[in-house]
């Protein structure tokens, strides 16, 4: 027991590694992700055509093969580092996922509300900085949360450019004494223990959602049956795995 | 110019590893998701465990733990074995959601109509139930498994030489790693956006057809 | 009910034409709403009565036909209209929707303030102090700080209509105000409509409360198929209805019940 704490406490550096590279690619990608989801709801077509373009590769791309682009494709032109790679390569592909939420969350205002913005004289302005964007801030939340799950477990790829993120430090650690699945296994305790503390929090969020919105949200499977009941639910996904 | 052979080669494994774990996925799905619904606490707690430390876990960490940590004599040293044994209990839980999603989609009137009748458990389940819950498990079955083909790439990390594996192997000894990289970066999306628009077609065909019975 | 005497017109629309995708849903309607007037307009479903009330607050966009405030042209369809002149319009005519509307992340206090200070310009305290008053009105001074979702159908409408009312609007449109809301709480809302009516509010109301209308209009008004049919005192269009139409369809709406 002692071993796996100690353990614990020399993987720290790497969690915190770990934690840092997420939050880079979350400030990279949310307010990418932002503009895209805007540009989707342009009427400027061309723009919307680009940006599509833009999420289908970011999420057709396996996360892996988008970090070897950067980290060794971008040779060609520059040198980047290793969490540079990570923050350029997890930071387009939150991007891309984010678009999609941001583009939901935009188009998911009732048009009722707008209707009686627009009845109450609100300028154009008004109508986005009073109604639409608490909407989208408040909506958005739950599934941004999951944005960051995601990519916080991603984070555990930058093992194979050879970072000393979490599951890298494990590795090594184990290598030193060739008793790799300890290390391994504390690793995987670290990540179920963060991943948790997010999934919590997205479950916090999402019921605050509800209470504001007085709406099920799609993303708890468990709602399907509240979901069948609230017919007035905006045209978005209903199924969580599309929303990722 | 990345070898179109090699390009074959690994898509040929990427798909092994694709259709295995989904296959592995999907029966250890079906018991996680009726332990899940189980009326029993314990049993739902079960359930719960499973899917949390399934999705908690990184991938990657899962792949790693199972090919080097865990001496499972035959599954260990095959790494396509490993990464589909890895990828396919990460899946499990996804799958066990949209198995879950689907049967909660469905009204509990229709199984009390079932039971009115005095239909068994199995009519019950094939004639009503299913036929109604399958579009829904469907649509998102299909999401996750995009997901799960992208995971599929992980396994070039534990060696499995699926495409990632050429690629990476051929940007060492000399093609430029843009060309090889974004070769099987389309190739990966000659699978992924043909079953992401499926999944999306079906998904909107599911919200109408659900939403027309809800009133 | 006396022939109303009332002084001058407060809204004027004349020759209203609409059409969606080549269907012609309003084929030339006018209406006079005098200063303190209430109108009821009934009719059945897809007859156009709500497209034409949405029509004055210009919520759509006449194909033809214009627009008086008090003698003051706002609107024609035959000029070019600017989003400022819309926007002048909308601030002296309020509307009541249908399903509320209401701003989902805001509180009923912020609903009713929120407008007053960004369309009027009213400082915070102004607008907090009138929507504080607009809420007493209707009955709501215990739900303040609530959400909408935390409201019923009723209050969420009695929101709406202080929030209307604290514009100190021209005129009131009401589009359907208790048709979602459950039965039995639609008697709080149409209580709160006779009230600002015995106030001497200019109300133009598409209703399907005949009982209401007939108690609160001064004159209905009968719309079928995007066209006005007959308006009348609710005694000429109630209870002796002038077409066979009319006759049809009151009975079929206060009949059943």
């Amino acid at each position: 027991m002692e071993n796996y704490l100690d353990l614990a406490v020399d993987l720290l550096p790497g969690l915190r590694t770990s934690i840092y590279m997420a939050l880079a690619c979350l400030a990279v990608g949310l307010p990418l992700g932002f503009l895209a989801g805007m540009a989707l709801n342009s009427q400027q077509r061309w723009l919307r055509i680009v940006v599509v373009i833009f999420v289908e590769i970011f999420r057709g791309f396996p996360a892996l093969l988008t970090l070897y682009l950067v980290y060794f494709g971008l040779t060609n032109f520059l040198v980047v580092g290793r969490f540079t790679s990570v923050v350029i390569a997890f930071g387009l592909t939150s991007a891309a996922y984010a678009a999609e939420i941001f583009r939901a969350a935009i188009a998911s205002v009732p048009k009722g509300q707008l209707e009686a913005a627009q009845s109450l004289a609100f300028t154009r302005v008004q109508i986005t900085t009073r109604v639409i964007i608490p909407h989208v801030l408040n909506v958005v939340v739950p599934p941004i949360i999951g944005i960051a799950i995601i990519t916080f477990q991603g984070t555990a790829l930058a093992y194979a450019i050879g970072a000393r993120e979490l599951l890298g430090s494990a590795y090594s650690i184990g290598m030193t004494d060739f008793r790799v699945l300890e290390p391994l296994m504390v690793a995987a305790a670290l990540y179920l223990v963060v991943t948790s503390l997010l999934s919590w929090m997205e479950i916090l969020a999402d019921r605050r959602v509800q209470r504001i919105t007085g709406k099920a949200s799609r993303r708890r499977s468990g709602s399907a049956r509240k979901r069948l009941k609230g017919k007035t639910d905006d045209k978005t996904s209903k199924s969580p795995a599309l929303a990722r | 110019m990345l070898d179109s052979s090699y390009v074959i080669e690994g898509l040929m494994i990427t798909l092994q590893i694709w259709v295995g774990a989904f296959l592995l996925s999907v029966i250890l799905a079906v018991p996680v998701a009726i332990l899940r619904r189980s009326d029993n606490l314990l049993l739902r707690f079960i359930g719960g465990i499973w899917a949390w430390i399934a999705r908690g876990i990184p991938p990657v960490a899962w792949l790693i733990i199972i090919y080097f940590g865990l001496s499972l004599g035959i599954i260990s040293e095959v790494p396509v074995y490993a990464a589909i044994v890895g990828l396919g209990v990460v899946n499990s839980a996804y799958i066990g959601d949209s198995i879950r999603a689907g049967l909660d989609a469905v009204p509990t009137g229709q199984w009390e109509g079932a039971a009115s009748v005095g239909m068994n458990l199995r009519d019950t389940l094939f004639r009503v139930i299913l036929p109604q819950a399958l579009p829904v498990m469907l649509a998102s079955t299909a999401a996750y498994s995009i997901t799960l083909l992208k995971n599929t790439a992980i396994a070039s990390i534990i060696g499995a030489n699926e495409m990632v594996f050429y690629a990476y192997n051929a940007s060492q000894v000399g093609v430029n790693p843009l060309v090889a990289f974004l070769t099987i970066g389309i190739v990966y999306l000659l699978f992924t956006i043909p079953v992401g628009l499926f999944a999306r077609w079906l998904d909107a065909r599911v919200m109408r057809s659900t939403t027309g019975v809800a009133s | 009910m006396t022939v109303p005497t009332h002084s001058g017109i407060a809204l004027s629309a004349r020759e209203i034409h609409k059409s969606f995708g080549g269907k012609e849903v309003l084929k030339g309607i006018s209406a006079d709403v005098h200063k303190g007037e209430h109108i009821a307009i009934i009719g059945p479903s897809g007859s156009g009565k709500s497209t034409f009330i949405r029509c004055l607050n210009l919520l759509e966009l006449p194909d033809a036909g214009t627009l008086d405030l008090q003698g003051e042209r706002v609107f024609d369809a035959d000029r070019r209209t600017s989003a400022s002149s819309v926007r002048a319009l909308r601030r002296r005519v309020g509307m009541v929707f249908q399903s509320f509307n209401l701003f989902a992340t805001h509180t009923a206090l912020e609903n009713v303030a929120l407008a007053q200070k960004l369309v009027l310009g009213r400082d915070k305290n102004a607008a907090r102090k009138r929507a504080e008053e607009q809420l007493e009105r209707v009955g709501l001074q215990d739900h303040m700080q609530k959400h909408p979702s935390q409201l019923s159908g009723g209050q969420q409408q009695r929101v709406a209509i202080a929030r209307s009312l604290a514009m100190d609007p021209e005129v009131i449109l009401f589009d359907e105000p208790t048709s979602a809301i459950d039965p039995e709480m639609r008697v709080e809302v149409l209580k709160v409509m006779k009230e600002l009516a015995e106030a001497g509010m200019t109300m133009l109301m598409v209703t399907h409360e005949i009982q209401f209308a007939q108690q609160a209009a001064d004159r209905v008004m009968f719309i079928a198929d995007g066209e006005a049919l007959a308006t009348g005192t609710p005694q000429e269009m109630l209870v002796d209805p002038p077409h066979e139409r009319i006759h049809r369809f009151v009975k079929a709406v206060s009949g059943v019940v």
